[in-house]
Parts: structure tokens; C-alpha cells; sequence
């Protein structure tokens, strides 16, 4: 087929019918007030939640994961147009990270050793490790569904970003009903939860970014 | 070739945007020759058949991803990244299981086009024939007859928006079945 010919024909596909854009700020919101509803209901908000929220070892479980999910939030929205090549997008990771390191060595530095392996396993681990990827999927699912009407160059990468995004999420909204307090758990844990839905979007992604 | 400028390509996307398709003909007419450069500067061992088979799906690409440019930034570096994406992916597929290039979009010059002598001389109403049924229907109709959606609808007993669909698809259809229709391997 002749260049000039398919171009004869495209133009007949009425160039001003452009798809509708699907609003992601809106989507995101939409879906984190429904888990925020899901833990509420299911599990129930944690019953000390006003006295100990003052304290910044039980913000951080809410901060640290938004660090992750703000910053992927923002790529995998600008993912969805083509010139865009997520780069450093990763870097803002450390951060959190690096912060997360910190309270891990810090607190388990306090503690004898023999202590460590039953702080860092708390008491709802198996509740906490399924909670979030369950928490996260929805989340996921939806930010992809937005994003395959973009047109990203990196599927891959703008999938691992919307997995953390998904996973940084829903941590902070599981947060509300965890109990945890200390960063021997939640700063395992919680990042375990998330690194995973970071590695399902890139791998998801990877497939359904594609175009 | 004439260097694209880029507020005359916005001017004339924007134009195109809005509905004016003799404009949007000429745009795309435009853009070709400056898309085949890339395609053929990414992927050097690509024959001109093949750089033309990408050159196209590039241009289809252009047209259903149309809304992801925002009108506030630069298009010409849009239309560069489709038109890299595109090449790697035929690099990729033809080599699988190789990585490939990354894509970088910071080297954005224009290249200049290889003469396009091998454009397939293959008849537009033949190359239809091939698509499945309903598809090669509305392409037709559209396409090759040049009758509108609506006239169409009414013709083939579909919805108006049906046919627009129809037609959206059988035009990718036509790019993915050319391979076939020149023989190309």
C-alpha cells in the first residue's frame, strides 16, 4: 500500500473525534477512598488512632509510603505522553528509602539482639503482607486502565511506577487500621508490599502499556 | 527537503485537530518524508520496503494517539518519540529476545530522508479486499468511495459510531496486512 494512499484514508477518519481522556487525579481518588472504605469497614480504624498519631514514629507509616506514591504518581501521569523518558524517575525513591534504612538500623540498634526477629515479625505480619498487594491491586489496575490510553514509550517503567504508586497507597491507607508502631516492621514490610507491586505494574505493565 | 518549523506544524495539527482534514492531509504529507529520515536513521539494516511498513504504522500512530499531545508543548519532539518508539519496536521484534536501545529522545534533530523510491505500488481497493468482512466494508465506503460515516451507517445498517470504529480498525488492519499484500517477508 502506498504512503499516499493510507494518508488519503486517514484523514477520513474524522481527525477531530479524538478519544475521550480518561481524568487520573480523579481515578486515584475515586479508588483510594474505596480501600480507605474497604479498611474502615473490614477491619476497622485502629482504636488508639487519635492518641497515637501525634507521634511521628506512626506518621512516618503514613509519610513514607506517600513519598513513594506521590512522586510515581506524578511520572505515571506524565507517562501517558511520548516524549516523556521517566528519567530519574527511580531516584526519587531513595529518599523514602533512605529514610526507611535509617529508622530500620536505629531502632533495631536499641533493641538486644536477640529481640530483633520478634520485632521485625510483629503480630499481624501474614494480615499486613496480603493486605496491602490486596489493598494495591484495585489501584493498579485502575491507573494502568488510564494510562493505556496514553501513549508511553517506557510500558515497562510507567508500569513499575504506577505499581508503586498502587503499592505507596494503599500502605498509607492500610496504615489506618495497622497497629505496628515500630519501623522494624512496618519498614519492612510495608516496603516489601510495596517493592512487589512495583515489580507486578513493571511486569503488567510491560504487556498492557504497550502499543 | 524543506525544514519543518515548528510553530507552522502546530499551527497546522491544531488546524487539523479542530476537523479541517485537507489540512490535516497536508500535515501528515509533511511529516512523512521527516518520519521516513528517522525510521530509516534508527534502523539502518531496514530495507526501504520495510522502513516504509513502520513509516506508516507511525502515521497511524500519530493519528490514535493524537490526543496524548497537549497543545501547550512542543509537538514536533511528540512526533519524534512515536516515530523512535516505533522504529525500536520493529527492531525488537525483528531481533527477539534482544533488548534493544533505550529510547532517548535528547538527540532530537531532523534527519534528512532517504529518496523514497520503493513506495509499493500496491492498489489501495485491492489492499482492502483483504480486511475482514464488515471492516473491508466500511473501509471501503469511507476509504475508497469517499462517502461519509453517516452515509455509511445508513448503507451497512451500523450505528454511526460503529462505522467510525469499523473504519479506525480496518486502517490498522491495512497497515499490519501490507507486509503480506508486497510479499514482504
Amino acid at each position: 500500500m502506498k504512503t499516499t494512499d493510507l494518508i488519503d484514508m486517514m484523514v477520513q477518519d474524522d481527525p477531530a473525534e479524538l478519544p475521550q481522556q480518561r481524568p487520573l487525579a480523579l481515578w486515584v481518588t475515586v479508588l483510594v477512598v474505596l480501600s480507605a472504605a474497604i479498611v474502615l469497614l473490614v477491619g476497622g480504624l485502629r482504636a488508639d488512632f487519635a492518641n497515637v498519631i501525634v507521634q511521628p514514629l506512626v506518621q512516618a507509616k503514613y509519610l513514607l509510603p506517600l513519598m513513594v506514591a506521590v512522586p510515581s504518581l506524578w511520572f505515571a501521569s506524565q507517562a501517558r505522553q511520548p516524549e516523556t523518558t521517566l528519567k530519574g524517575s527511580l531516584l526519587w525513591m531513595a529518599i523514602p528509602a533512605v529514610i526507611v534504612i535509617a529508622l530500620l538500623i536505629s531502632t533495631l540498634a536499641n533493641l538486644p539482639a536477640d529481640k530483633w526477629a520478634a520485632t521485625v515479625q510483629g503480630q499481624s505480619l501474614f494480615v499486613c503482607l496480603a493486605s496491602i498487594p490486596l489493598l494495591a491491586s484495585p489501584i493498579l489496575a485502575g491507573l494502568l486502565w488510564v494510562m493505556k490510553q496514553g501513549a508511553t514509550t517506557r510500558p515497562a517503567l510507567a508500569g513499575a511506577l504506577a505499581g508503586l504508586a498502587s503499592g505507596g497507597l494503599s500502605a498509607s491507607v492500610y496504615a489506618l487500621h495497622c497497629f505496628e508502631d515500630s519501623p522494624a516492621f512496618y519498614g519492612v514490610w510495608y516496603s516489601a508490599g510495596i517493592v512487589l507491586m512495583g515489580i507486578a505494574g513493571q511486569l503488567i505493565g510491560s504487556r498492557v502499556l504497550k502499543w | 527537503m524543506a525544514t519543518l518549523k515548528e510553530e507552522q506544524v502546530v499551527a497546522e495539527f491544531k488546524k487539523a485537530l479542530a476537523g479541517d482534514m485537507v489540512v490535516y492531509r497536508q500535515f501528515l504529507q509533511s511529516m512523512t518524508p521527516v518520519i521516513r529520515g528517522i525510521v530509516h536513521n534508527k534502523l539502518p539494516s531496514f530495507d526501504a520496503a520495510s522502513v516504509e511498513d513502520i513509516v506508516q504504522e507511525v502515521l497511524l500512530a500519530i493519528h490514535s494517539k493524537r490526543h496524548t499531545w497537549q497543545q501547550d508543548k512542543p509537538l514536533l519532539p511528540w512526533i519524534y518519540a512515536i516515530a523512535r518508539y516505533k522504529s525500536i519496536d520493529a527492531l525488537r521484534a525483528q531481533n527477539k529476545g534482544d533488548a534493544g536501545p533505550d529510547l532517548d529522545i535528547d538527540e532530537i534533530d531532523e534527519i534528512e530522508a532517504p529518496p523514497s523510491d520503493t513506495e509499493q505500488q500496491m492498489d489501495i481497493a485491492t489492499a482492502v479486499k483483504q480486511l475482514d468482512g464488515k471492516l473491508a466494508s466500511v473501509v471501503h465506503a469511507i476509504g475508497v468511495e469517499g462517502i461519509s460515516a453517516k452515509e455509511a451507517s445508513t448503507r451497512l445498517a451500523m450505528s454511526e459510531n460503529a462505522v467510525r470504529v469499523a473504519f479506525h480498525r480496518g486502517l490498522k488492519q491495512l497497515v499490519s496486512l501490507r507486509a503480506s499484500l508486497t510479499g514482504e517477508p
